[in-house]
């Protein structure tokens, strides 16, 4: 696009005081960025892109911008930052309902004040936003024990990429009038539309919690050890098993670490804790709970290179074996099946290597019924390997179409938009 | 009212002789006989289809897809029948495919905690055989006896234990369906959260509109270490509804949470002796789970809390005998009231949990303006009321009240910022209720998630969105019409 047109366009856009500040996605420059304040103005800036065939990247807090193909050019960014602000909250209805741009943390402390949480961890913090951790599906540690955005989202009100305004579900924690519409953009990446605002179902918080470390001697006795303690139905919010080296950057132990995480009321606490001693044959020891934030943000950085691979639970000592023998270093969520890794890539030319090995692990997790998806990745490597690797239903291509008729939410994310 | 959409013959035509040559005859029904037990599902709703298959295998599905696309027929899904919103009633005729014979167990994965099952297979059998490695599913709609898994996701079904474990589709890991194009296509995966967008989830609660669901496979949770079920009385509804507010204000988040007035425990006491007190205005019935310490002191909790709501007693079950009963009279309640009255109409709306005591208030003066009795027994928990009108369908003109007097109850749920339908699903019965909620713009939104699918007509027409979303009826007149015509035929209307 010309300099010309990009100010004519960027005039187009005045009334929404469009800003050049200078920040790339995927190494790319948008034309400009506008943060609109309301859902109405979310919808009056997604009509006149529509009306001009102009990509829109839609940016929460930029903690997940790295995941999904690489966007196509040209784009303006429609940032969620302005869209913060708590659109009801009924403590003892249990759900709240906020805007997209709204920040985890600021939701979690909204929340924390009476008591309560939503459930989820995703990494590498708390400062994603809502609308983020719904369109990326990106849950945490606590997920398989606990329930993903996915289960949480009670409705939603989302602008299609022609402007218009959709709400679905409500706010009531049961509820089945009419198709999940909301459901549908969890894991979309953005392509259906833009999620103006959120309901979520949430928990009362734990009045108690503990982190225990147990030091198993393998791999497969760490995962077996923790399949029981799953197994037997205790409040433990999520069991992991840390490979050596990232059990020397969380705690200097360069050994395989099974880290519990228990929460639930004092007495809970205090007699899984007894039981989980009973039933170890390691050593149990508590250690700090904020070591469960430094697990959270072990890989967090622009330039890392993350992938989280699902497996079935039976299949994760196998996985993370083969994964630590291609210099894959992470750490099991046990419950959930999904193993999270940093790759080590040296320099560019290694890309194609590591490309090719990651295509060779997903085939090995594909004939298991798993998933290998990108996290996190530098364009490059996002160009030479799909990031998800699934191929897209023809109902989903249907769906886009319909959604977002002119391609212009998150251009290239999902695919599309040749 | 019954619909004949075409007069039901002895000899098969064309669209029969096809689906005979993909399933066999025996498993193609078509004389007149056959098809009376599949016009209607637990609802006041008929309509006759113009021929049943009775597949065995996803593969005949398909080609039964291709077919009825062939001969420009509409396919209704069904499952057993038991939904309570006009769901599986072919109001367009065509062709009824009926998932019951699709009912095996395909694989139990302890290790792994997931089953997969064929649509057909009844949710209570799932549960029994689990129960004895020590695990379980966790739905359990009252109808669990007899609902299959596939109308259960179809409709997402809830069940009393929904409010600690949630409803059907957050259980569902993978479903494997027939497209309106014949095509199969798997959704979603036997791990958790697959790449891409959850159409996983945007299926569960379709109601057999997007397609055919051919193969499930569910997450499986083991069972709790340790399990307390109480029995809260109260003199009112409100004192009832209060605590159930009370209790979530404690921090405790009970598995299930259930309420039964005054007007259901006269029905249900004398036939199931549940051990409910009969001059109770209202009972709570609480199920605590998890470990035995944390069990105990939660119970307290629930305790203090209906004290302080004005709980006259409070029982809880020492054996697992009793346990069962108290569930019992809960499970069984609609059956009693089928036996106590001539007709009765079961509502489904849902209401945030802290505008229960109001609403419940003005749901008891709404029936009783009609002249109505009406019975609650419902998921207090979740917000999810079921009043139930009973009526003499004898008396001149009173479906029509009935209909009116639901509509104002609704119109309650709604207004206190609630819901249509917490668990039964829109179905026929509910459509024009639906722009009560959402505006045209949101509606348009549903019929293109319809359209991405395939023509709106091929699979259940005229069921979840209203008259001119893809359906030329109104239905609130198809209603009081089916009602009218209907009245002498069926005794249960729910
Ligand atoms: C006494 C009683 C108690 C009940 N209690 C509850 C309760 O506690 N909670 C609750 O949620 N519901 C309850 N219900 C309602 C009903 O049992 C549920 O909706 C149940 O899930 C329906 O299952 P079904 O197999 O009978 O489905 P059907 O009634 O046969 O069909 C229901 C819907 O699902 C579709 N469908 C069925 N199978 C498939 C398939 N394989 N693929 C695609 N679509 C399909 C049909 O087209 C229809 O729209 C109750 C009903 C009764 C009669």
């Amino acid at each position: 696009m010309q300099n010309s047109e990009t100010k004519i366009l960027s005039q187009v856009f005045e009334e929404f005081s469009p800003i050049v500040d200078g920040r790339l996605i995927d190494d790319q420059k948008p034309l400009f960025t506008v943060a609109p304040r309301n859902v109405r103005e979310v919808s009056e800036i997604v009509k006149v892109a529509h009306s001009q065939g102009l990509g829109l990247a839609i940016a929460g807090s930029r903690t997940a911008m790295r995941l999904g193909k690489v966007m196509k050019l040209p784009f303006a960014v429609l940032d969620t930052a302005n869209l913060n602000s708590i659109v009801e909250y009924v403590p003892e209805d249990l759900t709240i309902t906020v805007e997209a741009g709204m920040t985890l943390a600021t939701l979690q402390f909204t929340l924390a004040e009476h008591g309560q949480y939503l459930p989820i961890n995703p990494p590498p913090s708390d400062e994603i936003s809502v609308g983020g951790m719904l369109v990326t599906g990106i849950a945490g540690t606590w997920r398989g024990q606990l329930p993903s955005t996915r289960d949480l989202i009670l409705g939603a009100t989302t602008v299609k990429g022609n402007g218009t305004v959709v709400r679905s579900g409500g706010r009531v924690v049961k509820n089945v009038t009419g198709y999940d519409l909301h459901r549908l953009h969890a894991g979309s990446l953005g392509s259906f539309g833009v999620v103006a605002e959120t309901t979520f179902k949430v928990l009362p918080l734990p009045t108690s919690s503990v982190i225990l470390k147990i030091k198993p001697k393998s791999i497969k006795t760490g995962i077996d050890l923790g399949k029981l303690l799953l197994d037997k139905g205790f409040p433990v919010r999520s069991v992991v098993l840390t490979s050596p080296s990232v059990g020397a950057l969380l705690l200097s132990d360069e050994d395989f670490l099974l880290l519990v995480d228990v929460g639930g009321s004092e007495v809970a606490v205090a007699q899984t804790v007894a039981a989980i001693r009973d039933l170890s044959e390691f050593a149990v020891d508590s250690i700090e709970t904020t070591i469960g934030q430094q697990l959270r943000s072990i890989f967090k950085g622009d330039n890392r290179i993350v992938i989280r691979v699902g497996v079935p639970r039976q299949r994760i000592t196998e996985i993370m074996s083969y994964m630590m023998e291609i210099n894959i270093a992470g750490f099991a969520n046990i419950a959930a099946g999904q193993i999270l890794g940093e790759c080590f890539s040296g320099d560019l030319n290694s890309l194609d290597e590591l490309a090719g090995e990651l295509g060779t692990l997903r085939e090995i997790v594909e004939r298991y019924h798993g998933y290998l998806l990108i996290e996190n990745a530098p364009t490059d490597l996002r160009s030479k390997i799909d990031p998800s690797g699934r191929a897209e239903l023809s109902v989903v291509g249907e769906l886009r179409r319909k959604f977002d008729p002119g391609q212009i939410i998150n251009p290239g994310r999902m695919g599309g938009r040749e | 009212m019954v619909r004949f959409f075409k007069p039901s013959r002895n000899k098969p035509e064309p669209l029969v002789q096809e689906l005979i040559e993909i399933v066999g005859a025996n498993q193609v029904l078509y004389t007149k006989e056959d098809l009376i037990g599949y016009e209607y599902d637990a609802t006041i709703e008929r309509a006759t289809p113009e021929v049943v298959v009775l597949p065995l295998t996803t593969d005949e599905i398909s080609s039964i897809v291709k077919i009825c696309r062939k001969f420009n027929r509409p396919i209704v899904p069904r499952g057993s029948g038991s939904g309570l919103s006009g769901g599986a009633v072919p109001i367009k005729g065509g062709v009824v495919v009926s998932l019951t014979r699709m009912n095996k167990i395909c694989e139990i994965d302890i290790e792994n905690r997931y089953a997969v099952l064929q649509p057909g297979v009844i949710n209570l059998q799932l549960q029994d055989r689990l129960q004895t490695d020590g695990f379980t599913y966790a739905p359990d709609p009252s109808s669990q006896r007899i609902c299959t898994l596939g109308g259960n996701v179809a409709n997402n079904s809830g069940g009393p234990h929904t409010l600690a474990h949630g409803s059907t589709v957050n259980h569902v890991l993978e479903l494997e369906v027939v497209l309106p194009n014949g095509d199969i296509a798997r959704l979603g995966s036997r791990v958790l959260d697959t790449p891409g967008p959850d159409i996983r989830g945007l299926f569960a609660g379709s109601e057999g509109t997007l397609g055919i669901i051919t193969e499930i496979t569910v997450q499986i949770i083991p069972l709790p270490q340790s399990l307390k079920t109480m029995l809260a009385v109260f003199d009112t509804v409100t004192s009832a509804s209060e605590a159930v507010s009370s209790i979530i204000r404690r921090g405790v988040i009970p598995v299930a949470l259930e309420m039964l007035d005054q007007e259901i425990i006269k029905i249900v006491e004398p036939r199931i002796h549940a051990g409910y007190p009969l001059d109770a205005g209202a009972v709570l019935l609480i199920e605590i789970e998890g470990i035995p310490d944390a069990v105990e002191s939660d119970s307290e909790l629930v305790r203090e809390a209906c004290e302080t709501s004005g709980a006259s007693e409070i029982r809880v079950a020492t054996s697992s005998e009793e346990r069962e009963k108290l569930w019992e009279g809960r499970k069984a309640a609609i059956g009693a009231i089928g036996a106590a009255y001539p007709a009765f109409y079961l509502l489904d709306g849902v209401v945030p949990r802290t505008k229960l005591p109001q609403v419940m208030e003005n749901v008891l003066a709404i029936a009783s303006s009609y002249g109505f009795k009406c019975a609650n027994m419902f998921h207090a928990g979740d917000g999810n009321l079921h009043p139930t009108l009973m009526f003499d369908p004898q008396n001149e003109g009173i479906l029509d009240r009935v209909l009116e007097c639901a509509g104002e109850i609704m119109r309650v749920c709604v207004d206190s910022g609630g819901a249509i339908t917490g668990e039964h699903g829109v179905g026929l019965e509910k459509t024009s209720y639906m722009e009560w909620i959402y505006s045209q713009d949101d509606l348009e939104a549903m019929e293109n998630i319809r359209e991405a699918f395939g023509p709106a007509d091929v699979f259940n027409p005229c069921k979840i969105l209203p008259n001119g979303h893809g359906c030329a009826v109104g239905h609130a007149a198809e209603i009081s019409m089916a009602m009218a015509g209907n009245k002498m035929s069926s005794d249960i209307y729910i």
